[in-house]
């Protein structure tokens, strides 16, 4: 039953995703949901295989349900960066990403919930934490990608 | 990250060979925007992450990345390692105008140059087999060279679409 749940609800935010009209470009959204998506195996992988901080369940549905976990959390960080691009004042976009921090920190709960994740030693805040410093730096090298296309000529 | 545990044959294989793959992508007379370039090479980065993600990880573990079953510092260099290639794979497409029935022709060569690339990988211990063998790559690089081609049309296309939309 779970993994059916995590299955439609993986559908919908996908076809919601490709159905969306996006604030950034095709180049931009492919660069970032690489980047994330690499980042976020790379930062899970070290905390369950490395660092033993977090485990992961052996049992195949849990941990199919893990691997789709690693797809869906790059895909919402995408939603927060093309609404990210929606709203200029300094406000909104902080209430936009204590939203997203909110969402992303539901699903890792459901995670743990469900069995998925179990932490050793782990806390919440560092979940947070994490989350935070992954946003921030795909800021900072999306704005220097963002600069490299604006300087080939590319300004949408 | 672990720093490796043996500092021999397989990282400086890998040093070498990263040094050496860059100095060619910089000496390659420039064909892509720069732009371009670097999602062609985040793109091979991203699909060898996840065949490895898949199939070497300790749930499924059918090979090992350098030394140990362990997430690495040289696991990451060996990402950047395998960009490069990507990027000579279209950088050949463009520059010998290959089209129609003759990509076919092309991803199946690539997919045995992949396959001679992987086998010096397993000479020098970067991948260590445990119920792997090199003949499986084969039709994993084969849909790996299919992908790395349409997503080069695809930002092909996005590139010149949003630059003539300025």
């Amino acid at each position: 039953m779970k993994l059916i749940i995590t299955i439609i609800f993986t559908l919908i935010l996908l076809m919601a995703s490709v159905i969306a009209k996006k604030k950034l470009n095709a180049l931009e959204n492919s660069f970032l949901y690489m980047l994330i998506f690499f980042c976020v195996t790379g930062y899970t992988a070290i905390y369950y295989i490395n660092l033993k901080v977090w485990s992961i369940s052996e049992e195949t549905d849990l941990f199919i349900i893990y691997r789709i976990y690693e797809f869906i959390i790059p895909l919402i960080c995408l939603w927060y960066f093309n609404l990210l691009n929606t709203f200029r004042s300094l406000y909104k976009k902080s209430l936009i990403l204590l939203l997203f921090l909110g969402v992303l920190l539901i699903i890792q709960r459901v995670m743990i919930y469900w069995d998925v994740i179990s932490y050793n030693k782990w806390a919440y805040w560092q979940t947070i934490l994490t989350y935070l410093v992954l946003l921030v730096v795909i800021r900072f090298l999306h704005l220097l990608f963002k600069h490299l296309l604006q300087k080939e000529g590319i300004f949408i | 990250m672990t720093l490796p545990e043996n500092f021999d044959q397989n990282e400086w294989f890998i040093i070498i060979g990263v040094v050496i793959t860059y100095t060619l992508v910089i000496l390659f007379p420039k064909r892509f925007p720069l732009s371009m370039v670097i999602l062609v090479m985040l793109f091979a980065i991203i699909c060898a992450r996840v065949t490895d993600h898949m199939m070497a990880s300790p749930a499924v573990n059918y090979y090992d990345i350098m030394d140990t079953g362990s997430y690495e510092l040289f696991d990451l260099l060996v990402y950047i390692f395998y960009a490069p290639f990507s990027y000579f794979f279209v950088y050949f497409l463009e520059k010998f105008k290959i089209r129609d029935y003759w990509q076919i022709g092309y991803i199946i060569l690539w997919s045995f140059i992949a396959i001679g690339f992987e086998s010096v990988n397993v000479y020098f211990d970067v991948f260590n087999y445990h119920e792997w063998r090199l003949t499986y790559s084969f039709p994993m690089y084969f849909v790996i060279q299919i992908m790395t081609m349409l997503f080069y049309y695809f930002i092909k296309h996005h590139y010149y679409l949003l630059k003539n939309k300025q």
